[in-house]
């Protein structure tokens, strides 16, 4: 059933996905072209343009597809699929599934996207603008800087930061349809992101006080270093400013299972048109 | 070999039913029971907890007091495949074609009749190709209704479904649920329209505050009270 459900997720979401790809086609073809100028200022501008419509591709798709989660589930619509004779967490996990894999399908929108305006744009950058050789040169430096599977990680890590947010938006969208915030209308769902918000900054703050690890140099190789909070901010301008940390990451991805956990209880007991 | 004798079990039964919106008690404590093969009128003036009530019935909202049973579940997944809830708004995407909800209903309800849908848009003279967002008020309440009553339900419960539409087009709508009503069904239907359905009316619920506040088979009302429904109506909420 969740493949059936996800055929109408795709049906009911196939022109709202192909207004956005094509609004980021339209502003990466216009700012290659304005780029391709040369001018000064402009070609900035291009260039600009270019990144904002290629990295923000992901996160309007997402949030598009929130906006429909909450209506489809929550608003008018939600009284056809609230009343379909399915498990609430069935419903639920098709939804997110669907977005978790337009998300993913953005992310090689985007990329094949930079590969066909990359000559133009290193043109002006002045790099290598066979985006394959370029894609080789960084593949190279990368594999020379650090071991495999730190850069295995690394990949693991910058896709679960893409899927991570999906999951967020339908807990705040879930938790917050349910009573007494639904009663708010969309209000509820953004009250509800605005908390999760403030209480992930905190418990990111705790993560890295009790993990005290980053990604730095270490022995000419990129590696795991000490990288503690509180030192850092004792140590006011000798702070080491070439280290990543990473103590967020397991608060960050803990918060988000609950987030899961949380939302799929909300579909299976807390459901409450209004 | 015998045929098991059918079971007696109602319809639908409420115990205690309440629901609160804050401090606005919605229902209260309402207890009712009502038998399959009828058409049973559920009236109340405005923000008597008609709407409520269905919507329990229906599974779409759970944070409630006391106990709900319908068609011989609690309201949830297995309620649902046996309950066709039609909601005093339009629950359909405003881009999809008519045709596409006739599909739409045909993948998720195993009772859904599509060739019962089309015959029905034939009757209330749709074209299954426009877009409902293209549909007039009525023609989109026709769309729904159509889909809502091709379903083999044992329950239908059916929120305002002739509300905002012309009474030309009500009669049209009333002759569509009527000729595909099954013998043995539940039909409970909610309005504030009661002389356009008297005449189809087996039973009625009078709601007041969340509560019932008068019940019986509308012959025996019409009998005992020497008035029609909608008078008896009026007197009960003058």
């Amino acid at each position: 059933m969740i493949a059936t459900l996800m055929k109408h997720e795709a049906l009911r979401t196939r022109g709202l996905l192909g207004t956005v790809g094509g609004v980021a086609a339209v502003l990466v073809a216009a700012g290659t072209a304005l780029t391709a100028t040369g001018w000064p200022g402009i070609s900035l501008f291009g260039m600009l343009m270019v990144a904002v419509a290629l990295g923000g591709l992901v996160p309007v798709l997402q949030i598009a597809l929130t906006v429909h989660f909450w209506s489809s589930s929550y608003g008018r619509t939600g009284y056809f699929t609230q009343s379909l004779p399915l498990r609430g967490p069935t419903i639920f996990a098709a939804k997110l599934l669907w977005t978790l894999l337009v998300s993913l399908a953005g992310v090689l929108v985007a990329l094949v996207l930079l590969a066909a305006v990359w000559p133009v744009l290193a043109g002006q950058l002045g790099t290598e603008r066979n985006p394959v050789t370029a894609l080789e040169q960084l593949w190279s430096s990368l594999s020379g800087a650090a071991p495999g599977a730190l850069l295995a990680l690394g990949l693991a890590l910058a896709v679960s930061m893409v899927l991570i947010w999906p999951i967020q938006y339908f807990f705040a969208a879930s938790v917050g349809s349910e009573a007494p915030l639904n009663r708010l209308g969309f209000a509820g769902p953004v009250i509800v992101f605005l908390g999760l918000y403030v209480a992930l900054q905190v418990l990111v703050f705790l993560g890295m006080a009790v993990l005290p690890w980053g990604i730095g140099m270490a022995d000419g190789q990129l590696g795991v270093v000490r990288w503690a909070v509180f030192e850092e901010m004792a140590a006011g301008a000798a702070a080491q400013d070439d280290v990543m940390p990473i103590g967020f990451v397991p608060m960050l991805l803990l918060v988000t299972v609950v987030c899961l956990l949380r939302s799929i209880h909300s579909w299976r007991r807390r459901i409450s048109l209004v | 070999m015998t045929t098991p004798a059918p079971t007696q079990r109602p319809a639908l039964t409420t115990t205690g039913l309440t629901k609160r919106y804050g401090r606005t008690t919605a229902l209260d404590a309402l207890d009712l029971e009502l038998g399959g093969g009828r058409i049973v009128g559920l009236l109340g003036e405005n923000g008597c907890g008609k709407t409520t009530l269905l919507k329990i019935l229906a599974g779409v909202v759970s944070d409630y007091e006391g106990e709900a049973r319908i068609a011989g579940h609690a309201p949830g997944p297995a309620s649902k495949a046996r309950v066709s809830f039609l909601p005093d708004t339009s629950f359909l995407p405003d881009g999809a074609r008519a045709r596409y909800c006739v599909d739409l209903y045909a993948d998720f309800f195993a009772d859904f009749e599509a060739a019962k849908a089309h015959e029905l848009l034939r009757f209330f003279g749709l074209d299954e190709a426009m877009r409902l967002k293209e549909m007039s008020k009525g023609m989109r309440e026709k769309v729904q209704i159509a889909l809502a009553m091709s379903r083999r339900a044992e329950v239908f419960l059916l929120d305002e479904p002739i509300s905002g539409v012309d009474p030309a087009a009500r009669q049209i709508i009333l002759d569509g649920i009527l000729d595909t009503l099954e013998d043995d069904a539940l039909l409970l239907v909610s309005t504030h329209l009661i002389h356009d359905l008297e005449p189809i009316l087996d039973a009625v619920v009078m709601m007041r505050h969340g509560r019932v506040v008068l019940t019986g088979d509308a012959d025996d009302l019409r009998a005992q009270h020497g008035a029609s429904l909608d008078q008896i109506f009026k007197e009960t909420y003058r």
